[in-house]
């Protein structure tokens, strides 16, 4: 008899922010640890579109809002289910920043864009 | 996502002076490129999300960043170009272009803009802060310059 010692199940990230817009876009959470049989489910299903494909998760946007997700070990009915919190967002913040305010006649710069949801998390 | 970046001058939307083109493969980045000396601001802007289907009579609100002030200078120069004098003669050089709104020449991280001379053999000439060149022996030297 082998006896076979696992960490409890894990998913990361365990925060992630999506931005409504990208709803032709898919995001990934990934799995961790635990048997390799797991259930996952969320506590509000009108918001993403969920399909699990081993230890993928994979996530696509329908509507705004908050929702939790919750990865379940089967065959360690006694580990802790992991969670993982998601924010369905749109852009509540713009900021545009430059590297400096006085170039010469002929010079170039890169400004960045950044984008920030609802609770100033900026998108990635 | 998109982001677009809109330039004004004095109010008027103007977008030849200071040209701000999207970065191939990088939404977030622009790369704004100063074709005529002016200040200009910049936004940049987006659209918020909104589901035809399901807000039919809705437009989509437009999200706009801060205001950034960007002032592009015009190429500075010096003169005279070649300078001719002997010991103990003092000229101040001249300048065109550069800054133009000193008082405001403060970058974002509080420093100042300033044009730094330097002449490395200090034996023949020297410069000071003031743009004036001593002359000191016969011999040749050269300055140069910078923003910094």
């Amino acid at each position: 008899m082998t006896v076979e010692v696992v960490r409890n199940v894990d998913v990361e990230p365990k925060f992630k922010s999506l931005y409504i817009g990208s709803h032709q876009q898919t995001y990934r959470l990934r799995i961790l640890h635990g048997s390799g049989a797991f259930a996952v489910t969320v506590n509000n299903t009108k918001l993403v579109d969920l399909v699990q494909k081993d230890r993928d998760i994979l996530l696509t946007p329908k509507e705004l809002g908050g929702l939790k997700i919750m990865v379940e070990d089967l065959e360690l009915p006694q580990s802790q289910i992991a969670t993982a919190e998601l924010l369905i967002s749109d852009i509540a913040k713009l900021t545009l920043w430059a590297p400096l305010t006085l170039i010469e006649k002929g010079d170039d710069m890169i400004l960045t864009v950044s984008a920030y949801d609802a609770f100033l998390n900026q998108f990635d | 996502m998109r982001f677009s970046i809109e330039t004004e001058t004095m109010g008027l939307r103007r977008t030849g002076g200071l040209q701000s083109t999207q970065e191939p493969n990088q939404i977030r980045n622009f790369r704004t490129f100063g074709r005529e000396p002016g200040i200009y601001q910049l936004t940049a802007f987006t659209y918020a999300f909104f589901n035809p289907s399901t807000d039919a009579s809705a437009r989509a609100a437009t999200i706009v960043s801060d205001m950034l002030r960007i002032e592009v200078f015009p190429i500075l120069e010096i003169y005279p170009s070649d300078l001719l004098i002997t010991p103990n003669m003092k000229y101040t050089l001249q300048i065109e272009g550069g800054p133009q709104t000193m008082a405001k020449s403060q970058q974002l991280d509080g420093s100042h803009v300033e044009i730094k001379f330097a002449i490395e053999n200090t034996k023949v000439a020297s410069i000071d802060r003031f743009r004036e060149v001593t002359g000191y022996e016969v011999g040749d030297a050269v300055l140069k310059y910078e923003i910094i």
